[in-house]
């Protein structure tokens, strides 16, 4: 299961996250970044603080929002990422790639 | 007519009347002319079974005259042979038994031969001392209901063969994805002088190829190589990119087997291959074996790194430790990723075990088993040859049972221990 609100904010659109990123609800996410509309120099922020679970589909989808950004000249930024989705993505590198803010008790025990 | 009727109008009763008078000369037949052209088949035997009577309707459905039959036959010379051999060890002890057996099926043969469906209802007429005088049957006769079965069957017959159908080509699918999987993969581990090899590879499901690979082929000049990786997703998508991948780093390292630049060639090619909208990557280590020293035994490794979770080194003095490549990204996305690269020594008796992710991403009622407790189970391992290592995360991976919903493939690499120590293992 998967929910996804869109707001806007002054830096650019924000995406709240509840729920599964996993091999079923990945096609219905990616379909909702690729309807996004970003204008260069904005933020897209993917808030991770309602994720549940995350397999490498939901890897592949955060790519996914990296090229959307890319192309219309925008940058991602993972906010409120678990403490289990930090550990991932530092695995696979992409701790350098994207712009990470963990989740405040992730970031307190990494201090 | 019927007693709970509210009184019919006067007119309506007139007609009523008028209808019952008219019916009434019709209803004056006897209890012989309704014996004799029932809608049903009616007969009569000795306890013998020889026929003493039979109506017309069973004789105009049969097409013999009565005096063919009456005195003549028996109820068991108007059946079928299988109709006989039933009637033999069912139906009439079963009759003697009950005094009377209801609604069975069975076949009449006709004068001419046709064979008639009908239902068999008989009972045992007794005289007031109990004594069975003679049999009265009931003949129905059952060709609709017949039809009606044979078509339940027919249409029974012919999902059980759309079944069966749809079965096969289950199978079918689960041997094609089989036989493109093992192509995926090495078909055996070659023979590394003075190592130990063992692999295993996890299928989760018949269904899906998956997407995790690992190989290890010889460079020439006594030196090897190794790898393992995750692609990306399930299916024939990702099998392509594992394809794609494997021969890459093959051919990769061929031309340079620096293991940083066979990863940045893979890397280039996976770029190039799959378009931004459609990201395919892959996780991977990639390794180069080198004799430690031409006398000694022993092996240098150099690991490169995009993205994986670390190896982990069995060590000979029994302790387990994980061999980090910190830094790598993952191979695929980025034009010029960075790429760890560690080297260790394998002295003997030291086995280098490398996994994808389904081993610590698999659930447990505790949760994902994780990476510390990947290495609690390493250290209580330790030490440990190549296959005994594989054969025990074989059968940790089957102890998850579906928490294991992730392919998972595991290769190790280990130096025959010494053999004043153990001299089963002398290098080969």
């Amino acid at each position: 299961m998967l929910n996804t609100t869109t707001r806007q904010t002054s830096d650019g659109p924000v995406l709240d996250i509840h729920g599964d990123l996993d091999f079923h609800t990945v096609p219905a996410f990616r379909k909702t970044l690729e309807g996004l509309t970003l204008t260069p120099g904005q933020r897209l922020e993917l808030n991770l603080a309602g994720l549940r679970f995350c397999d490498s589909s939901g890897i592949t989808a955060f790519l996914v929002a990296r090229n959307v950004a890319a192309t219309a000249g925008a940058v991602v930024a993972l906010t409120g990422v678990p403490e289990t989705t930090f550990r991932v993505l530092r695995i696979v590198g992409l701790d350098q790639v994207f712009v990470i803010e963990p989740a405040e008790r992730a970031e307190a025990d990494s201090a | 007519m019927s007693p709970v009727e509210p009184d019919p109008p006067p007119e309506a009763a007139e007609g009523l009347a008028e209808q019952a008078a008219a019916v009434a000369p019709l209803l004056e037949d006897s209890a012989e002319d309704l014996y004799e052209n029932a809608p049903c088949g009616y007969l009569s035997t000795l306890m013998n079974g020889t026929l003493a009577k039979v109506n017309g309707t069973l004789l105009s459905w049969l097409g013999y005259r009565r005096e063919e039959l009456v005195g003549r036959r028996r109820f068991a010379d108007l059946l079928t042979i299988g109709g006989k051999l039933y009637h033999e060890t069912h139906f009439a002890p079963l009759l003697q038994m009950q005094g009377e057996v209801h609604g069975i099926a069975m076949e009449l043969k006709a004068a001419d031969g046709a064979r008639l469906p009908v239902l068999i209802t008989s009972a045992v007429k007794t005289d007031a001392a109990g004594e069975p005088l003679l049999i009265r049957t009931t003949v129905t006769d059952a060709r609709d209901r017949r039809a009606y079965e044979q078509e339940l069957l027919r249409a029974r017959r012919s999902a059980e063969e759309a079944h069966r159908e749809a079965e096969r080509s289950r199978e079918h699918l689960h041997e094609v994805v089989a036989v493109l999987q093992r192509s995926l993969l090495p078909p055996s581990l070659p023979l590394v002088p003075g190592l130990d090899t063992a692999a295993h590879y996890h299928t989760a499901s018949p269904d899906h190829l998956g997407g995790d690979f690992y190989d290890l082929f010889s460079l020439g000049g006594g030196r090897w190589a190794f790898c393992l990786g995750d692609v990306c997703g399930k299916g024939p998508e990702a099998a392509a990119v594992t394809s794609l991948a494997r021969y890459t780093l093959r051919a990769a390292a061929m031309n340079d087997a620096d293991p940083e630049a066979v990863l940045h060639t893979l890397n280039s090619v996976l770029c190039e291959r799959y378009a931004e909208a459609d990201p395919r990557y892959c996780t991977v280590v990639f390794g180069l074996l080198e004799a430690a020293d031409p006398a000694g035994a022993g092996v240098d490794i150099t690991l490169a790194g995009g993205g994986h979770p670390p190896a982990l080194l069995l060590r000979d003095n029994g302790t387990a430790e994980y061999l980090h490549t910190p830094g790598g990204v993952l191979i695929g996305i980025l034009p010029s990723p960075p790429i760890a690269v560690v080297r260790a020594r394998l002295e003997p008796g030291d086995t280098l075990v490398l996994y994808t992710d389904g081993l610590t991403e698999a659930r447990t009622p505790a949760g994902r088993y994780g990476d510390e407790q990947l290495l609690a189970h390493a250290s209580a391992l330790a030490p440990s040859a190549a296959e005994p290592a594989v054969k025990a995360l074989t059968d940790l991976l089957e102890s998850f049972g579906s928490g294991l919903d992730d392919d998972t493939a595991i290769l190790a690499l280990g130096v025959p221990a010494r053999a004043e120590e153990n001299s089963t293992s002398s290098p080969c």
